[in-house]
């Protein structure tokens, strides 16, 4: 079980950590709040192509029962409800592929993934295709807590390597704005 | 001597608006998945990865990846609501109200709030969920809604082997 801490406790390690970093620099400086315009479409630089065993390892390490991820057999019995008898990659596995794929650029310097909403499997994935994200900025607006930070709101596309468009998803995260005095 | 062909998975007739289904198992999530989860899948951000860094922003040790959390709880709860599934539509209203640490047990449970039947096929239903995840102190740490496309028994009767077993497992 996670150790938890008293705030004093907290506090003291954020003091020794912030000692620990100074004179680092860990993240780019062009993704911080004031980076983002509404109307941005960012094109993220990789692409990622899924193996053929790393989908089911992950599958499998999360939990998920789900035959059709990882029984070929029946994908090959039963081809009428298991995509053509192709076995498809786990969604949550997209998901975490393309937000991967999509963060040097949007959430580097993030302190927290918000919400997600209106997220939607618009093609299936299978072992060898290769994933690309992209990134919109649909929103920006102050952070309603903190003032170091701000939070932009994204539609996060997945497309495979035929452009076709796999995965949507809106997004809002909180992200620091550029420290001030020097300290990016 | 008896021979018992188990089935796991509901069909779309299995499921009542209103149902609550408390998931099974629960899952500690250990240091080791938590890098393994946010590096295999190419997160940049070192608040997931770095702990002096996570310390740096107020954090006791570096947060979970939040889809290792959603990932994690979605597993759990697929025995009772998609194991009969014949695809996952999309997601919904997804928040993380509670950072979640390595060493926390996550645990899961799913409401029904709508089904229907397909109106282009026969065979299938939509089934609406929303689905909650907590720690090992019931504090949330995921909430969101799914919609499921799921099989209707009435159109796939049971086998008598495991799907496909056919020579008879």
């Amino acid at each position: 079980m996670a150790r938890r801490m008293d705030l004093q406790e907290r506090t003291l390690l954020r003091r020794l950590a912030e000692r620990q970093l100074a004179g680092k620099k860990l993240t780019r400086g062009d993704n911080y709040f004031e980076d983002f315009q509404v109307g941005d479409v960012i094109v993220h630089p990789r692409g990622r192509t899924i193996g053929e065993s790393e989908h089911m390892i992950l599958t499998n390490l999360v939990l998920n029962t789900a035959q059709l991820h990882f029984n070929q057999a029946m994908c090959d019995e039963s081809p009428q409800t298991t995509f053509g008898g192709r076995r498809v990659v786990y969604g949550g596995i997209v998901f975490a592929f393309v937000l991967g794929l999509a963060s040097g650029e949007t959430s580097e310097n993030a302190l927290e993934e918000i919400s997600f909403d209106e997220g939607r499997h618009k093609a299936p994935v299978f072992a060898g295709d290769t994933l690309f994200a992209e990134s919109t900025v649909l929103e920006t607006r102050p952070h309603p807590h903190n003032p170091q930070a701000g939070i932009v709101k994204f539609l996060l596309v997945g497309k495979n390597q035929r452009g076709e468009v796999v995965f949507e998803i809106t997004r809002e995260v909180a992200i620091r704005r550029r420290p001030q005095g020097g300290k990016a | 001597m008896r021979r018992k062909v188990i089935e796991r998975g509901r069909y779309y007739e299995d499921f009542s608006v209103g149902d609550v289904y408390p998931h099974h198992w629960g899952k500690t999530i250990t240091r080791a998945e938590a890098v393994l989860f946010c590096n295999w899948t190419m997160n940049a951000n070192p608040l997931h990865f770095n702990q002096v860094y996570a310390r740096s922003l107020g954090h006791p040790d570096t947060p979970l990846h939040p889809l290792l959390v959603m990932n994690v709880v979605f597993g759990m709860s697929v025995e009772d609501l998609s194991e009969q599934a014949l695809a996952h539509l999309g997601y919904w209203n997804m928040r993380f109200p509670n950072p979640a640490y390595p060493g926390d047990t996550l645990f899961a449970e799913s409401r029904v709030l709508d089904k229907r039947e397909s109106e282009s096929k026969p065979d299938r239903g939509i089934v609406h969920v929303e689905t909650v995840g907590r720690n090992q102190d019931g504090k949330e740490v995921i909430r969101y809604e799914r919609k499921i496309l799921v099989k209707k028994r009435s159109a796939y009767p049971p086998a008598d082997h495991p799907p496909g077993a056919k020579g008879g497992a």
